[in-house]
């Protein structure tokens, strides 16, 4: 029986790409499928779960195809492009270097790099699996000769109930009295959760004097993050601007369940999972229009053309003076995350992969 | 990339609602977090110099120095605010073509020490050092405290309100005068209502945003026999990161008020030699000093004891400003209030 092996240059827990990554293994093998998950390098926590990628060298067998989960450098790519066995890339975007080059120049030089594996491995792929559509035509123009659009798997559909306690341990955290904004997502520069808190400190100058701002992200960009922490107490914010990591899903939940509107300004997103999730959570959504963030709304939230910061506070401020909007909002979101069928995107995923034919070999 | 802020506001040419107007506070408030990148700053550079020298990358010559490989545009896309921080990416680039065959030869060295003693003693020898930074700096701020994490009360500053402009009188006219830190504009006001430019600098958001606001308001009115006021700055910065970034002998003056109260010693001397750089010959630097039990009485038990400094003596600010290479020193005592005046000319 052939398999379809998965490759990613580290699985990480509670992290898009891990539980993407781990959900199609999952599915794969209930399928009757063999999968494994290869990285280059361990993480501490997924270890048992995976193997070097170099081990597979000794362990394929003819008919495998190979998964690349693709969304920054490795040196899996390198290894990958002179594989016979056909290559699925799973595309989740390479967020451009530019963003990172004032806050880490190892990482700008690896996303430099990724942009070049890119261009080595995407006319060599038997086929390419986009996150959505822009990310799809990032693909194509890298070479890929074949493209099809899967969303994001392991998305809880439905959504996760946040328990009583979690809810409960959120309320007496609570500070202030005025709306409570949510952003999530790392704590990375093209997540622009900078513009979020330049748009709240105006907002609290302006509009809602007790607002506050929870941020749900890993600090995986430790000097952009250390800036946001600065930022806020600059701004005479340091008590109304949480910072949160390392939540279950219970506590995310939680959060999505407890707060006013998420806002999501980053300059980039190959989906936006967040947007998916505060949907199906029935939460008001404004977000930038950026990358595919206006695929993924689908018309569900504010879409916004400028992100200067009072448009965004004044924005924010009119929909939540509307409890008939707000509403709206709130119906047109789960209406929207129930249309986009998200536990299905695991079988769309496992028959796409399945769907590559290996070579059949002339000794076999 | 588009900048979203710049590229999509209309240019200021007609009124515009208030949520889509081009307004310089809204600039300065992203600008501030600009600041905050740490491209270029010492521990940046440090890390990343460490990382290499542990991971050479021997595939290209980018092992050998960091910006080789990168697109030459890719900083003007990065938009680092600071010019200077620019400056060293520019001067790092010269280098670095001008060193291609000696960094290709130090890198072939490198990669032949790799496993040697020697390499390994450089790499232990670098880390120590690191170490040592490391708890020297943790000796220094043991907490990572921000000192926006403990608000100390801005200085009341209207006993100066009306001899501020004075103080600068007889400086050329259309030099600047810098006052730092601003806070409720009082003294800025002053100042910019004798017609001279004035740039107020405050770290924190609150003081900064009420400055816009009162500019807001005075925008469009005019003033008695003043045809065209003179422009008024408005920034989010820390004090002595302004100072620094301004040119030599370049403005009338410096107001410096809370900064000289809420910083230690090597701050305080680094503002006035700061202060004293920028302002021509014949110009004042004034420090707006606390009183010392004042002081002690506004604030909680915590920030008395947490605050990184505490106000000087006027005496002690003259013989700092006397041995900044300032003269004619005046201490002044206020008629209200406990915010003492020590005014320095600057002589060269």
């Amino acid at each position: 029986m052939r398999g379809v092996h998965l490759f990613v240059p580290m699985l990480h827990r509670h992290d898009a790409v891990g539980e993407h990554t781990r959900t199609l293994r999952d599915g794969l093998i209930a399928s009757g499928v063999r999968s494994q998950i290869y990285t280059e390098l361990p993480d501490p926590a997924t270890v048992d779960d995976t193997r070097h990628y170099l081990e597979y060298e000794s362990e394929s067998e003819p008919g495998d195809v190979l998964v690349y989960q693709f969304a920054t450098e490795s040196a899996i790519a390198q290894w990958l492009a002179t594989r016979p066995e056909p290559v699925v890339i799973n595309y989740h975007s390479i967020t451009p270097p530019e963003y990172f080059g004032p806050w880490n120049n190892g990482i700008t030089r690896g996303q430099v790099a990724a942009l070049g594996e890119l261009a080595l491995l995407a006319p060599r792929a038997a086929l390419g699996i986009a996150d959505s559509a822009f990310v799809a035509g990032e693909l194509r123009r890298a070479g890929c000769g074949s493209t099809t659009v899967v969303p994001v798997a392991g998305v809880p559909d439905p959504p996760v109930e946040p328990s009583p306690g979690a809810m409960e341990r959120l309320r007496a955290r609570r500070h202030g009295d005025g709306q409570r904004w949510l952003s999530v997502g790392r704590l990375a520069p093209n997540k622009a959760h900078h513009h979020t808190i330049a748009a709240l400190f105006v907002a609290r100058q302006e509009q809602d004097p007790g607002a506050g701002l929870t941020v749900v992200g890993s600090p995986t960009e430790p000097s952009y993050a250390a800036a946001l922490r600065r930022y806020a107490a600059e701004l005479g914010m340091a008590e109304a601007v949480e910072f949160v990591s390392g939540v279950t899903d219970d506590e995310l939940a939680a959060h999505y369940r407890s707060a006013d509107v998420l806002v999501m300004l980053s300059d980039h997103e190959g989906f936006g999972v967040p947007l998916v999730e505060a949907m199906g959570h029935g939460l008001p959504v404004v977000a930038f229009d950026a990358g595919a963030v206006s695929e993924v709304l689908g018309g569900a939230g504010v879409l916004l053309a400028r992100k200067n910061p009072r448009h965004v506070a004044s924005e924010v401020a009119r929909i939540l003076a509307d409890p008939a909007e707000v509403e709206r909002l709130r119906r047109a979101g789960t209406e929207r995350f129930a249309g986009l069928d998200l536990g299905k995107a695991e079988n769309l995923l496992i028959e796409a992969v399945r769907g590559v034919s290996a070579p059949v070999s002339s000794a076999t | 990339m588009t900048n979203p802020v710049n590229d999509a506001d209309p240019p200021d040419t007609a009124p515009v609602p208030d949520d889509t107007a081009p307004v310089s506070d809204e600039g300065e408030l992203l600008a501030a977090f600009d600041r905050l990148r740490p491209q270029g700053s010492l521990r940046w550079a440090f890390d990343d110099a460490a990382r290499r020298v542990d991971q050479p990358d021997l595939a290209s010559s980018a092992g050998a120095y960091p910006w080789k490989g990168l697109p030459d545009d890719l900083w003007e896309r990065g938009r680092s605010a600071r010019v200077g921080e620019r400056f060293v990416g520019d001067v790092a680039r010269v280098m670095a073509d001008l060193l291609a065959a000696d960094a290709r030869s130090a890198a072939d060295a490198a990669v032949s020490a790799v496993n040697g003693d020697r390499f390994v003693a450089t790499w232990d020898a670098l880390q120590y050092l690191a170490a040592r930074v490391d708890a020297l700096e943790a000796r220094i701020d043991p907490l990572g405290l921000e000192a926006a994490e403990w608000p100390v009360p801005p200085p009341d500053q209207s006993a100066w309100r009306d001899a501020a402009a004075s103080w600068f009188g007889d400086v050329d006219s259309g030099l600047a005068v810098i006052v730092g830190e601003s806070g409720d504009g009082t003294i800025a006001d002053a100042i910019h209502r004798s017609g001279r430019e004035v740039r107020s600098v405050d770290p924190r958001g609150t003081s900064m945003w009420h400055a816009f606001g009162t500019a807001h308001a005075e925008r469009g009115t005019t003033r008695p026999g003043v045809e065209d006021p003179p422009p008024r700055r408005i920034l989010l910065d820390d004090v002595g990161h302004h100072l620094r970034s301004a040119d030599d002998r370049s403005v009338a003056g410096v107001v410096l008020i809370g900064c000289v109260d809420t910083s230690d010693l090597a701050e305080k001397v680094d503002l006035l030699r700061q202060a004293i750089r920028v302002t021509v010959s014949g110009g004042s630097v004034v420090v707006l000093t606390t009183d010392r039990s004042a002081w002690d009485a506004s604030l909680t038990n915590p920030a008395r004891d947490l605050a990184r400094g505490r106000p000087f003596h006027p005496e002690t600010w003259s013989l700092l400003l006397r041995r900044s290479g300032a003269g004619d020193l005046r201490w002044l005592r206020p008629a209200s209030g406990d915010l003492h005046a020590v005014v320095a000319r600057v002589e060269r």
